[in-house]
């Protein structure tokens, strides 16, 4: 343990303020190397690259990623080494506001990683130009790590991890593919897609289209105040959409026992969840008509609530469908 | 069901090309004065808003009279121009301002046909439908045209009212109407195969027409 | 080999040219040789385009005064809305005027975003989009696809510098949760009815928590005076478990479960 804790406090030191120097291992005191050439980029303005690894000490793994980057995007591919690897693009302005972009390193003995990014106050305070500066983070880590980031108006990109991850942005869209895992999100105005997740899902956008393509696991959970939902081959456990405003179209298994909710305030619900299990079917929509496939019955309707079983043998999946100003759709599978 | 033997050569399809007659479809120059007057909108300039109306007022018109019927569509083509002047500050952009408009007017329209009591459109309605100009070569099935489109069910008539009747492509009827393109695709499908029923006798006359007097 | 009912089957495809070219060529070699089939793919043809020549509908001439009548009916409505609101709209108009310097953000910038904020000056009430509240069906359909952009959108363009424009999307960050629980809450009193009075008591008692959280760390923002987005952070948490909860109400038809 003591040997962890030196090699981390170490990295600490070394690592704390990524300025100008771009280190490109985390090994006990090194010549600091020259800063990379800021580049001019096309219109205007100056460009760095700075690249960073961290090694964990042997015998020790990193078990956790923590990036708070409010200046830009996060990029984060999960790879086979045990290393963290973080790639910085930062831009602004002109040489002087560049130096006071900073991205900090700051691992702790717990064996997470605490990733930030900053605008430090210049002296003269000179204004920057609104939109001209921004830091934007590329991180592999070890596939094993937890994920956690959290952008403001910024992109999240997260890819081959196992151990789920936890994703905020204010303004932004969120993409996530090959993940394993729990995985849940927010975000304020923004496209989440959510592509081979195994696990479970907690999405939530205040504005925003979601979309899922091949998710399974224990569950889906996503609440949309406005935007469309649209699932494919989702087969989980227990499903839970609701949206405020906009229409909602899943498409995938019902299991045995399980529990799928799909509901709209303002918008058409179109679902066609196969499988060999029994369907319980609830559909209420108050404005709006109700289809069924013609196989269900018996079927029951009253108040406009329509109810309606098919198949026998085993548990049922118990399915609810609502909405209030739309359709109901309940697919042929 | 025709029984009569087929000559080949002497069958020319008339005029009936695969093509689709082609809209004018929206140009660049079009997004730019678009995105120009959508920003003097939101800052309350009258005149602006003015000329979006007049830009936009006869596509949701007529989209809107196709949908719930000229008796109620002055009311939601107003309540659609409403919704347009109160929305523009959250409107970003993604999406064609057309297009945007064309939801708004879809889905106002659509609610508006689910919150009426379900009923048949009578006949006294069916006789205020805008005759509309006679012009080609097949005056029967355009007059009757309106009336069958009537008396479509509503989600049918509005795949046909963006596709066939305003030009849009699936794409474009997939995201007004919120559907996957391969649902547009079928709706259409379903709905030209009802409008075929409907309008059987005004077409089989067409048919008949056309063989007696073409090559 | 296709036959009839395969033709039944494309013939929309096919008359819109969506139709690959061997198939189409397989089809059109069935046509020559089934008369009825001819006779559909006519009859698909014709509907098509007798539809595209349809002549465009122009509205009574008077529509425009209609529209212009209600926009202003609706802009003396939104005048005689809670004061709350009101209030929130001129904290718009009160940041975005008055360029605030960078060093001298604060407690001003703080105090601007809290939700209690008095009136200064006479600002009229912005042309804005009021919440759409579903009482009839009137709720505004999705805006649809959203997406990042590198640079500042419409919506903070005005802002100038770098702390301003950050500021601005604060604003605008806490408005879209304001608007969303506003939305929803509004929308809770239909649902409501239909409750036992233990499950709307249990639900009272979730919201009222929260309520109670969210002014706490209001205060607390506006003492110390801070404003960066990482500072917002506990209390949009508190927002989202809000938002949770109504949606849920609303969307789900089930008062809250315990928590």
């Amino acid at each position: 343990m003591r040997a962890i804790q030196a090699t981390w406090s170490l990295a600490c030191g070394l690592l704390a303020l990524l300025a100008a120097p771009p280190v490109t291992r985390a090994q006990p005191p090194s010549q600091p190397q020259p800063p990379s050439q800021p580049q001019a980029p096309r219109s205007g303005g100056v460009v760095e690259r700075d690249v960073v690894e961290l090694a964990p000490a042997r015998g020790a793994r990193i078990e956790r990623i923590d990036i708070d980057n409010r200046l830009g995007d996060v990029k984060i591919e999960g790879h086979d080494r045990e290393a963290l690897s973080i790639i910085a693009v930062k831009r602004a302005p002109d040489q002087e506001t560049l130096e006071r972009l900073k991205v900090s390193l700051v691992p702790d003995p717990g064996g997470a990683v605490m990733v930030s990014t900053s605008l430090l106050a210049g002296l003269e305070a000179r204004p920057i130009p609104a939109g001209s500066v921004r830091i934007d983070l590329i991180v592999k880590a070890p596939r094993s790590a937890q994920v956690q980031a959290q952008v403001w108006k910024g992109r999240i990109a997260v890819s081959g991890v196992e151990n789920g991850a936890e994703l905020v942005t204010d303004d932004g869209d969120i993409a996530v593919s090959e993940v394993t895992g729990a995985v849940s999100t927010h975000s304020g105005h923004g496209r989440q897609t959510f592509a081979r997740v195994f696990g479970a899902i907690d999405a939530r956008a205040l504005e925003g289209d979601l979309d899922l393509d091949v998710v399974r696991g224990d569950r889906v959970a996503a609440v949309v105040q406005e935007g469309q939902v649209n699932g494919r081959r989702v087969a989980v456990r227990e499903l839970s959409v609701l949206v405020t405003r906009g229409s909602i179209s899943i498409e995938g298994e019902a299991m045995a026992g399980g529990r799928y909710r799909v509901a709209s305030y303002w918008g058409n619900v179109q679902v066609k969840l196969g499988g060999k299990a029994p369907l319980h079917v609830r559909a209420h929509s108050r404005e709006g008509r109700v289809s069924l496939p013609r196989r269900f019955r018996p079927r029951t309707a009253h108040d406009g609530v329509v109810t309606a079983t098919y198949g026998a043998g085993g548990t049922a999946a118990d399915i609810d469908l609502r909405t209030r100003v739309g359709s109901i759709t309940l697919a042929e599978f | 069901m025709d029984d009569e033997p087929v000559d080949i050569a002497a069958k020319k399809p008339a005029a009936l090309s695969v093509v689709r007659p082609q809209r004018r479809a929206s140009t660049a120059a079009d997004q730019g004065d678009d995105a120009v007057l959508v920003e003097a909108c939101r800052r309350g300039e009258k005149r602006a808003m003015e000329a979006l109306y007049h830009r936009y007022k006869r596509r949701v018109f007529g989209l809107v009279t196709r949908i719930v019927g000229p008796g109620d569509a002055e009311e939601v083509a107003q309540e659609v121009f409403v919704r347009i002047f109160r929305g523009l500050g959250r409107f970003r952009g993604d999406s064609q301002l057309s297009t945007w408009i064309y939801r708004l007017s879809v889905n106002a329209a659509l609610s508006h046909v689910t919150r009426r009591p379900r009923h048949e459109v009578d006949d006294e309605a069916l006789a205020h439908v805008p005759a509309p100009e006679v012009r080609g070569t097949d005056p029967t099935v355009s007059q009757r045209l309106e009336q069958a489109l009537a008396r479509l069910p509503a989600g049918y008539r509005a795949v046909i009212v963006l596709h066939d009747i305003h030009g849009m492509n699936h794409e474009e009827v997939a995201e007004i109407l919120g559907c996957q393109v391969g649902t547009s695709k079928s709706q259409l499908h379903k709905a030209r195969a009802r409008m075929r029923e409907l309008l059987g006798p005004e077409l089989a006359a067409e048919r008949a027409a056309q063989r007696g007097g073409g090559a | 080999m296709i036959g009839c009912r395969d033709t039944d089957r494309l013939v929309t495809a096919y008359v819109d040219g969506d139709l690959d070219e061997r198939r189409s060529s397989a089809l059109r070699g069935h046509l020559r040789v089934c008369t009825r089939c001819a006779a559909r793919v006519e009859d698909e043809v014709r509907l098509r385009d007798a539809a595209a020549r349809l002549e465009p509908l122009d509205p009574p001439a008077d529509l425009w005064q209609a529209i212009d009548a209600r926009l202003a009916e609706e802009e003396i409505a939104d005048a005689q809305r809670g004061r709350l609101w009101l209030w929130w709209q001129r904290g718009v108009d009160v940041v975005r005027r008055h360029a605030i310097p960078a060093g001298a953000l604060g407690a001003a910038a703080a105090a601007a975003l809290a939700i209690w904020i008095a009136p200064s000056g006479d600002e009229p009430a912005r042309r804005h989009a009021a919440p759409a509240v579903a009482g009839a069906g009137e709720v505004e359909p999705a805006a649809g696809e959203a997406g990042s952009s590198p640079e500042p959108d419409g919506a903070c363009a005005g802002a100038a510098g770098h702390d301003e424009l950050v500021l601005c999307q604060m604003h605008r960050s806490d408005r879209r949760y304001l608007q969303a629980i506003e939305e929803l809450s509004a929308a809770l009193a239909d649902e409501r009815s239909a409750w036992s009075a233990e499950d709307a008591a249990r639900f009272d008692a979730a919201i009222a928590e929260l309520d109670r959280a969210a002014q706490d760390e209001l205060k607390r923002l506006a003492a110390r005076g801070a404003a960066s987005p990482a500072d917002r952070d506990p209390l949009y948490a508190i927002y989202r478990a809000k938002i949770d909860l109504l949606s849920q109400a609303v969307v789900g038809g089930v008062p809250a479960e315990g928590r």
